[in-house]
């Protein structure tokens, strides 16, 4: 009877380890589209308005899903001109802290982290073109997660269910 | 409240220099900054020159603070909130308006556009800090010749640059709208084309002008002029340094509306404004002010016959 016990939780063990792992993929393919309607949203805001980035980032952040959402808030109340601290600064402090409970790749999140090391310096166009590049950039991804991420669902699923049910005969 | 406004200015590590600068902002009249060479700045005792650990000294030493290009520019972006974009028009100008109504020049290298005109500027690398002071009551010696019989006098003031034109004028400008012992109050128009009388940053004015004052915030004088007309009724207009055939034009057009102006002009005597497209036939009272002992003063009011009214 233990033995059946330890079999089953083993197997299920394995497979819900495989759940994670396919959980997470699906949502870092969410993650990825917040981060390009949040840098659209950025994007439209300085076409349109012009505004100075903190005052973006307040105008947007509501509009935002977390974690990114609080993210841009926590940096436009930290990059006002009261503050002396570079934005620069502030944001790889803030988006260093939101990107550790979020499953995207090593790439994507310094990505993310370096995103105003394009900002500041540029004409209106040429900003947006900057913020243009960091879409383009997360289009990518999104494609061949897209397109590999339910390949990659099943065979991790499977392995993972696979690999509970030999452990399991092994083990007995 | 000032020395804060002054230290918002520089970012955190070029900030704790100029705490002992920000000390003195009620004597302090400009900051000069240009790459490689050293801090500056200049207050009612004379000019000054900052160490490295932000000490003022009255000479160069081995100990002055040098300022670099990339300090510079770290100040600059820090002024534009690292968002240059969003200041293009105020570079394309040559200044940045801060918090408080200071205004930054900026010089660097201009970049034209294909009309001739500029387009922006690269590598800047001197910032001229003016500091705004708003001082009230600096306009009661002219108060009484402003006004004739409770009625608001046309008035053009003439200085050279740095001899507070623009504090009389905010403090006329508060004067008349909130209403003296002279006039009561009236409603005021006031084209703040470089947002320094109202010191107005992100529309809200920094500088008390009275409780009647509709302010144009950084629009051209003349379009503003004419759009305040329109749409505001004032009583009287305000502008601050006019001097061509355009903004001459456009205060021909209130006057000729009911409205009066109060204005302000670069310059040192009656002549200098006779030589402006008869500017001198449009006012009433002429104020000219000058330094006295280092002091900005009220130097001479004439009327429009040219008989001195004070001196």
């Amino acid at each position: 009877m233990l033995k059946l016990l330890g079999a089953l939780f083993l197997a299920g063990g394995a497979a819900g380890y495989s759940f994670c792992i396919c959980r997470d993929l699906k949502l870092r393919l969410v993650m990825l589209k917040e981060l390009k309607y949040m840098y659209q949203l950025i994007q439209n805001e300085i076409r349109y308005t012009a505004l100075p980035m903190p005052l973006i980032f307040e105008n947007i952040w509501e509009k935002v899903k977390p974690p990114f959402g609080g993210m841009l808030r926590n940096i436009g109340r930290k990059t006002g001109p009261a503050q002396g601290e570079m934005l620069s600064e502030i944001w790889m402090r803030e988006a260093g802290v939101v990107l550790e409970e979020v499953p995207l790749t090593k790439k994507q999140k310094e990505s993310v982290v370096r995103f105003t090391e394009s900002m500041g310096m540029m004409d209106k166009e040429g900003q947006a073109k900057a913020v243009q590049r960091r879409i383009e950039e997360l289009d990518g991804w999104i494609f061949s997660q897209e397109k590999e991420g339910r390949q990659q669902q099943r065979v991790i699923m499977s392995m993972g269910i696979g690999a509970g049910l030999l452990l399991t005969i092994l083990l007995l | 409240m000032k020395g804060r406004q002054i230290l918002n200015i520089f970012p955190n590590h070029i900030r704790e220099k100029f705490i002992r600068v920000a000390e003195k902002v009620d004597e302090l009249r400009e900051i000069r900054l240009i790459a490689e060479q050293p801090v500056r700045f200049c207050c009612k005792e004379g000019e000054f020159f900052l160490s490295v650990r932000g000490m003022p000294e009255k000479a160069l030493s081995a100990n002055t603070w040098r300022i670099t290009s990339g300090e510079l520019e770290q100040i600059i972006n820090h002024i534009c909130s690292y968002s240059r974009y969003a200041y293009e028009e105020d570079i394309r100008q040559g200044f940045i308006t801060v918090p408080g109504g200071h205004r930054i020049g900026l010089a660097g290298q201009v970049i034209l556009g294909e009309d001739g005109g500029v387009k922006n500027m690269k590598y800047i690398r001197c910032l001229n800090i003016r500091i705004s002071h708003e001082i009230m009551g600096a306009a009661n010696p002219l108060m009484p010749f402003v006004h004739n019989r409770g009625e608001v006098c046309n008035t053009l003031l003439v200085a050279p640059p740095g001899c507070g034109k623009t504090t009389m004028l905010r403090d006329l400008i508060r004067q008349i709208s909130d209403g003296s012992c002279y006039a009561k109050g009236r409603q005021v128009g006031v084209v703040d084309e470089r947002s320094e009388i109202a010191g107005a940053y992100q529309g809200i004015p920094g500088n008390r002008l009275g409780i009647r004052t509709d302010v144009l915030d950084a629009c051209p004088k003349v379009q503003g002029m004419m759009l305040l007309l329109r749409s505001m009724a004032p009583e009287v207009v305000a502008v601050d340094e006019i001097g061509s055939k355009e903004d001459l034009q456009a205060i021909r057009t209130i006057l000729q509306s009911g409205c009066k102006v109060i204005a302000t002009m670069h310059g040192s005597g009656m002549e200098d404004v006779k030589g402006r497209e008869a500017g001198d036939a449009m006012f009433d009272r002429f104020a000219f002010l000058g330094k006295k002992e280092g002091k900005c003063v009220l130097l001479k009011v004439t009327d429009r016959e040219g008989e001195e009214l004070y001196a």
